[in-house]
């Protein structure tokens, strides 16, 4: 009995009933449950490193009937990130609103946002996962609201309708599974699900659902508007966070659940999608005129790629090979994380500054904000997955594997994302290093850049250099001192 | 750790640590900004010494950090990464000392110190690189560490510099990128070895061998500026002078030329890449290039453009060097490495500091500097004389190499003509600047208008010491050829054990 | 001892630059080259001198013939010098040229006592490349026309030797001179030194720089160019193709009609030259051509190769002095005008060129005909031919020299006496004290030289202006010329040789020639030539 799992669930939701209640006081209630709720999660994770997952039914119940809580290397990893985003944003955002009203309608969302992602991320079971999945869309419409703007509003309401829509599918996919097995949890499923159609049936809902969740190509057309009108803070959990929870969610049930139900055919298919996404995000990204419909379209890639390791993932061979594929999938998945949000974080500082983010007109940033200009440069090497990153290394196993199992069309698309990402980053850096007014201090205010920086950081150094320690975490088993080929 | 396990580190952090501090500098802390850089350096040319001491005597110098499973980040120390090494850190000396007198009072020079240390790291990174993934790895840091040195001016020009700058070596590096995933996943970690690793393999498929060979020397070739991958580095010449300086000699287009020589020689072996018949390739390519770069040059009357292009073509001899199976041929290359750097190196020197003093920027401007900047210009007509190839300069034995190792390899039949032809051309391009320079009158006014206060010397100490040095560095490197330790000796030892192998 | 010799002869010039750029004492121009005549008196055969740690390995020697081309050299060297020295220099200018006649100098010492091959290259190069700091002298639109010439055609010299160094190097192995003897040598390596030297020995076609170099440069460059330097390039045939080696002899036969190509063209372009200066540089190539031509017989025929080659050396080293004081003659001519003493010892100059009895250049070429004497009835014809032609040439010489001379300028006393101190030297070496020799085919060519004269005399009171005043033309001029007139039809032309033109500077608008109907026939004549001799060689 582990009463761990539960923390990081309740500390943020102590948090925000708090800043409900308190709202001039909300900011020291979000700070506090976003560092509780990451020590928390550091626990959890230092847990999981020594028994490679844990597992709490809540209130005593059997799983199957109760709610029950499961970390393992992925959730962990991933509750870590989230965790980790969630106080640097918090930090960043302190600073960010200034209208009172907003500050207190800020806070408590922002707090449910995270109570509902790290819940999803532990959840063990579908209707769970259905609850805090509803719950994550709902908060995130609302912060995505939070702007007032016309082209806000318009937005939310659309992330809202398209949101529900795929909340529906996996409704039903979920209803669809219990008909058929009788349970509703993952790991009591995942013995009992056979090449069936009811399987395939529950399977195709659920993953649909959840590609419109996380907005994989051609259903991504919700995510640019809604991502890029958002407060800075928001849009950072929103691209970095929320958007993976889906894709989160598309992994365990393919992996663990319905594994035996699938054929290489749906994979290659996501994995084809995924690949217009990297493209089309790409392209788009370098085509924007604005810098956070920029940052927005580059998630749009970034997760496309998340869907090209599927097929590889699905196509390697059960053991070592197919460990590296996964490892290096959560690496590039955490890197993004890291590397987007604190993209979207100096995305928003260069606009409170300059008032506007139109990229023509980014002249002189460099020289006024060079802590920013640093930091979005740093985390635009990780989105482009340039050394030392994580996400280069992710790459390159991708690459590899896919190699292995013959899968070559990958290459292309993967090298064309790559540059194309060049593209519009260095597009942004070329109007950053520019002529344009003035000199500023050194470090305008630390609350708002360093976030930026420090995530920046992880992004691309901490996670590039400390990479082999991801796969470690997430596949206990891998050798990785061996060389293999 | 013990010293062989961690030198290589404390080489690649002598000039990582100052650039990092340097950031978080104040703009006006100068003192503390040229102690950080001077004491870098120095610290690295002893940690150097000790290092080329220690790889004379078969010491094993190693660092080596796992990224991730299978790949592991390993900085180790062979006969030709110390050559390399020791080249960038000498010439990094030298260019910080002029680029502290070059920049004196401009905006931004914290910014520029830091990154100019930045891509020093990377460069030695490359030298020290001990596989082909941290070769990798450090390719692709250099293309980030030079870019806004490249972009520094923040001039329109500038920016578009730097991003042709970048669009060609990014796409360099992804080629370079797939060659090495693909070649990882048949032959296993690509440590370099000398004699290559391939050779041994005979499960592997040739023409997947032969594809990969073409990408890596694409993507190697970019930054190598084999025709036609050049095209970004006539652009990139928009960097203030020591920027250019440091690319064309040490940094970034040597780093490309290196990374063919690493990859025919301790990835395939070079026996092995001719029974591919993949030498061919690039032999012919590295031709095309020379020929190419030099007609190029002749019609240039922006200087620091024709020497752009002057590297085009040099640099691709290192590559012909390669490309001709023989110990010689090879010897030929790997000086080549060496003494070109230092003549490059001198000749763009001169070139900003007749910008700088005079505000000369063309060919046609120049007539009679020889008479305004005599130390300048004799700078320049040795680096000049050294790349047509006259003895006593460092060129002349280079080319002797070169020749001697195509005639014993039979290849003589189009490598002769080919560095004979580019030699006349570069007398062509070259002569014409040093008759203008001595035997012209100087103009009334000359263009920058306004003529700096010089005190005693012609230009400040800091700008003209670093190229009377470089240029006497070019002369010693040929007239002690034959001496111990020099770089035609060492470049022997090189040849000897890969060839022994 | 001898190496301490050796090594202040190779320094001397070096220092002269240390001691002219600390002092400006222009008299060490003429001093640079004291060590190395003493030593070329001195200094035993046989001594050696030994760097390893320089350049790649650097050897000296002084042997037999080194030590003949030393002896001569820097006799020509140091007149020169004095020369240069007492001539007053043009305010600013004057150090440029002390330095690369002192660089010249440097390299033609280190060429003549190289032992090794990389040696011997890099003071050819040096000596070639820095005549042209020397060329150019006073910056006239001519002297930097003709500096652009002589720098292609030298440069084009240096990378065919350097290519042709690196052939004979790989194939036996080693650099040393020594080691070459006997060796079976590879073809590609004979061409190119061929080629190599023989652009310095102005071989037909190979000659083009050498008219407008010797008519634009200032008198003092010429003297050693036409001396010293040009005779650098048969000591480097005498060094790389030693005479023991085998797959010369089909070489030889082609030398053979090259150098008689070059005696014919000399003599027919020399004669209708209007600057005596032309006509001297003609000769040169008509000489140059006789020894190439014999040079060839002797690789041609290994029996007589010993003797000729002897023989041969102690006629160029002949000419090479009797050259030099022509050049420095008609310097002196040039800036006095009809003087008779100039006109008297430019006579008995002209005498010894042509080889009339009891002067220096009747012992030498009495010395090649015996060497060619026995079997070699080409040779000899030859030898009869070049001294008719050379007679032609000196009768064209003189008769120009009687015209007054263009620019009379300042007059100094000093060289003159060098000149003078050089003429005995000239008018009877190489002969042996007591071996002056009567010879009465030497009263050929005299008869010629009074016959030419004569019929000049008349043809001149005949057609008046026949042969106009003013500047001689050369070839590039006519080449470009009919370069130009061809363009109007081949517009591709254009494109391609603005291009060249732009590259190397070349002027837009040369002076226009009148005398080119006369060249463009020689040269398509050559070119027939030519593709005779290829047509053969390759049936063969």
């Amino acid at each position: 009995m582990n009463n761990l799992l539960i923390w990081p669930v309740a500390l943020p939701l102590i948090g925000s009933l708090l800043a409900l209640v308190w709202p001039r006081r909300a900011d020291w209630a979000g700070i506090g449950a976003s560092v509780a709720a990451l020590a928390v999660a550091g626990l959890v994770a230092a847990d999981v490193m020594r028994h490679d997952s844990l597992e709490l039914a809540i209130g005593g119940w059997t799983p199957g009937l109760g709610i029950a809580l499961r970390a393992d290397g992925l959730s962990a990893a991933l509750l870590l990130m989230s965790s980790l985003v969630a106080l640097a944003t918090a930090i960043y955002a302190t600073n960010y609103f200034t209208d009172a009203h907003k500050r207190a309608d800020f806070w408590p969302l922002w707090l449910l946002l995270i109570t509902a992602l790290h819940a999803l991320l532990l959840s063990g079971d579908l209707f769970n996962i259905y609850v805090t999945l509803e719950l994550l869309g709902l908060a995130a419409v609302a912060l995505a609201a939070l702007g007032r703007t016309r082209a806000a509003l318009q937005a939310a309401v659309r992330y809202l309708t398209v949101g529900l829509l795929g909340s529906l599918a996996f409704l039903t996919g979920v209803g669809l599974v219990y008909a058929a097995y009788g349970t509703l949890d993952m790991s009591t499923l995942a013995g009992q699900v056979r090449a069936e159609p009811a399987a395939w049936v529950a399977l195709a809902l659920m993953t649909s659902g959840l590609l419109i969740k996380s907005a994989l190509f051609p259903m991504h057309f919700w995510l640019p508007s809604a991502h890029a009108n958002a407060p800075a803070p928001v849009s950072a959990a929103l691209s970095a966070l929320v958007v993976k929870a889906a894709f989160y969610l598309v992994l365990r049930l393919w992996l663990d659940v319905f594994d035996v139900a699938l054929g290489p055919a749906a994979a290659g298919m996501l994995g084809v999608l995924g690949a217009f996404a990297v493209i089309w995000g790409s392209w788009k990204a370098f085509r924007a005129e604005r810098l956070k419909l920029l940052a927005a379209y580059s998630t749009v890639a970034q997760i496309g790629y998340l869907f090209v390791f599927l097929p590889v993932l699905l196509a390697s061979a059960p053991g070592a090979a197919r460990d590296l594929v996964f490892g290096a999938l959560v690496l590039f998945a955490l890197t993004h994380g890291f590397a987007k949000s604190a993209f979207f974080l100096g995305a928003g500082v260069v606009l409170q500054r300059a008032g506007h983010d139109r990229i023509a007109e980014l002249g002189g940033t460099a020289r006024a904000l060079p802590v920013t200009t640093f930091g979005l440069a740093l985390a635009g090497i990780a989105l482009i997955g340039l050394p030392p990153s994580g996400t280069f290394l992710a790459k390159w196993q991708l690459m590899a594997s896919a190699i292995e199992v013959g899968q070559w069309l990958w290459i292309p698309v993967i090298a064309a994302g790559s540059l194309l990402a060049g593209a519009y980053v260095f597009r942004v850096l070329g109007h950053a290093f520019g002529p344009g007014e003035g000199v500023g201090p050194a470090l305008a205010w630390a609350r708002q850049e360093l976030p930026a920086l420090l995530l920046a950081v992880v992004a691309t150094a901490v996670l590039g250099l400390g990479a082999v320690h991801v796969w470690s975490f997430v596949v206990p088993g891998l050798a990785i001192g061996g060389i293999q080929p | 750790m013990s010293l062989s396990a961690s030198l290589p580190l404390l080489i690649l952090l002598s000039s990582l640590v100052p650039g990092l501090v340097i950031f978080l500098l104040h703009e006006e802390s100068r003192r503390l900004r040229t102690v950080l850089n001077l004491l870098g350096a120095t610290v690295k040319m002893i940690l150097v010494g000790v290092m080329i001491w220690g790889v004379f005597h078969e010491q094993v110098y190693e660092t080596r950090w796992t990224l991730a499973p299978g790949l592991d980040l390993v900085l180790h120390a062979d006969a030709l990464s110390v050559l390399f090494v020791s080249l960038s850190t000498l010439l990094w000396l030298v260019t910080t000392v002029y680029a502290i007198g070059y920049l004196e009072g401009s905006p931004h020079r914290s910014r520029f110190f830091g990154f100019f240390s930045l891509c020093v790291t990377a460069t030695v990174g490359l030298a020290l690189a001990g596989n082909l993934f941290t070769f990798v790895v450090f390719y692709e840091f250099l293309t980030l560490a030079t870019y806004p040195l490249v972009a520094h001016k923040g001039t329109p020009e500038a920016i578009r510099g730097a991003r042709v700058y970048l669009a060609y070596t990014l796409a360099g590096g992804m080629a370079l990128l797939i060659g090495a995933v693909w070649l990882r996943t048949l032959a296993g970690p690509l440590e370099f070895v000398q004699g290559g690793i391939l050779g041994g393999m005979e499960h592997l498929d040739p023409w997947a061998l032969r594809w990969i060979f073409l990408l890596l020397i694409v993507g190697l070739g970019v930054k190598a500026a084999l025709v036609p991958l050049h095209g970004w580095l006539p652009q990139a010449m928009v960097a203030p002078a020591p920027v250019s300086a440091l690319l064309h000699a040490v940094a970034v287009v040597k780093a490309g030329a290196f990374g063919i020589v690493r990859v025919v020689y301790d990835v395939y072996g070079v026996e092995f890449a001719a029974s591919l018949g993949v030498l061919a390739l690039l032999g012919a390519a590295a031709a095309v290039t020379i020929i190419y770069g030099s007609v190029k040059a002749l019609s240039q009357d922006h200087l620091k453009k024709r020497l752009a292009y002057s590297t085009v073509s040099q640099v691709s001899y290192i590559a012909l060097g390669t490309a001709v199976l023989g110990p010689l041929a090879t010897i030929g290359g790997m000086v080549h490495l060496v003494h070109q750097g230092v003549m490059k190196i001198t000749l763009f020197f001169a070139a900003g500091n007749y910008a700088e003093a005079l505000g000369v920027h063309r060919v046609s401007e120049m007539d009679g500097v020889g008479r305004r900047m005599p130390g300048t210009t004799l700078a320049f007509t040795v680096g000049a004389l050294g790349m047509i190839g006259i003895p006593p300069v460092a060129g002349f034995v280079s080319k002797w190499y070169l020749g001697l190792g195509a005639v014993e390899s039979g290849a003589a039949i189009w490598v002769l003509p080919v560095l004979v032809g580019s030699s006349l051309l570069n007398a062509a391009y070259f002569l014409p600047i040093l008759y203008r320079a001595w035997f012209k009158q100087p103009p009334a006014a000359w263009p920058g208008g306004h003529e700096q206060a010089v005190g005693r010397w012609e230009i400040k100490g800091a700008l003209l010491w670093p190229p009377l040095v470089t240029a006497g560095l070019a002369i010693a490197a040929g007239l002690f050829a034959a001496a111990p330790y020099s770089p035609l000796e060492w470049a022997r030892l090189i040849a000897e054990r890969e060839y022994s192998s | 001892m001898n190496e301490i010799a050796l090594t202040l002869v190779l320094l001397s010039p070096f220092i002269a630059i240390a001691v002219l750029l600390a002092t400006s004492m222009r008299w060490s121009l003429a001093l640079a080259a004291v060590p190395a005549f003493a030593a070329a008196l001195l200094t035993p055969v046989g001594s050696t001198l030994e760097l390893s740690w320089l350049l790649l390995g650097v050897h000296f020697a002084l042997d037999a013939t080194g030590q003949l081309f030393l002896l001569f050299s820097s006799l020509v060297w140091l007149v020169a010098g004095v020369y240069a020295a007492a001539t007053p220099p043009d305010p600013g200018r004057r150090r440029g040229f002390d330095l690369f006649f002192l660089l010249a100098l440097a390299g033609n010492l280190i060429l003549v006592l190289a032992a090794d091959m990389v040696t011997f290259y890099v003071g050819f190069a040096l000596m070639g490349l820095s005549a042209y700091g020397m060329v150019i002298g006073r910056r006239s639109q001519r002297a930097r026309r003709a500096g652009r010439i002589y720098l292609a055609f030298t440069l084009a010299g240096e990378l065919a030797l350097f290519s042709g160094l690196l052939a004979l190097a790989a194939a036996v192995d080693s650099r040393l001179f020594a080691d070459l003897t006997g060796i079976a040598m590879p073809p590609v390596a004979v061409g190119l030194l061929l080629l190599g030297f023989g652009i310095k020995l102005a071989l037909p076609g190979l000659h083009l720089w050498l008219v407008p170099t010797y008519t634009g440069a200032p008198i003092v460059a010429v003297a050693v160019l036409s001396g010293p330097m040009m005779n650098a390039g048969l000591l480097g045939w005498l060094r790389f193709l030693p005479s023991d080696a085998s797959g010369l002899a089909d070489w030889g036969s082609v030398l053979m009609l090259l150098g008689t190509a070059g005696l014919v063209l000399g003599v027919w372009l020399g004669v209708m030259q209007r600057e005596p200066r032309a006509v001297l540089a003609y000769s040169s190539i008509a000489k140059m051509g006789l020894i190439s031509a014999l040079f060839g017989t002797a690789l041609a025929n290994p029996v007589h190769t010993a003797p000729i080659i002897a023989a041969l050396v102690l006629f160029a080293m002949h000419h090479l002095l009797v050259k030099s004081a022509l050049f420095l003659g008609v310097g002196e001519w040039e800036k006095r005008g009809r003087v008779s003493w100039v006109m008297v010892v430019l006579g008995l100059l002209a005498l010894t060129m042509i080889g009339a009895p009891f002067t220096g250049g009747a012992f030498a070429k009495q010395g090649l005909g015996e060497a060619v004497a026995d079997g070699l009835d080409g040779p000899a014809a030859l030898l009869t031919l070049a001294a008719i032609g050379t007679a032609l040439l000196m009768a064209r010489f003189m008769w120009l020299l009687t015209r007054p001379a263009a620019r009379p300028s300042p007059i100094c006393r000093f060289p003159v006496v060098a000149w003078l101190a050089l003429l005995p030297v000239a008018l009877w070496a190489p002969s042996m004290p007591g071996a002056i020799a009567f010879d009465v085919a030497g009263l050929v060519p005299l008869g010629a030289i009074l016959a030419a004269l004569a019929v000049m005399a008349w043809m001149d009171a005949r057609w008046p202006g026949l042969w106009p005043h003013g500047r001689s033309s050369d070839e590039l001029n006519a080449i470009g010329l009919a370069l130009r007139h061809a363009k109007r039809h081949l517009p591709a032309l254009e494109f391609q040789s603005a291009r060249l033109r732009v590259a190397l500077a070349w002027p837009a608008s040369a002076p226009a020639p009148s005398q080119g109907t006369l060249v463009i026939p020689g040269l398509l004549w050559l070119a027939l030539f030519l593709g005779l001799l290829m047509a053969a060689v390759l049936s063969h």
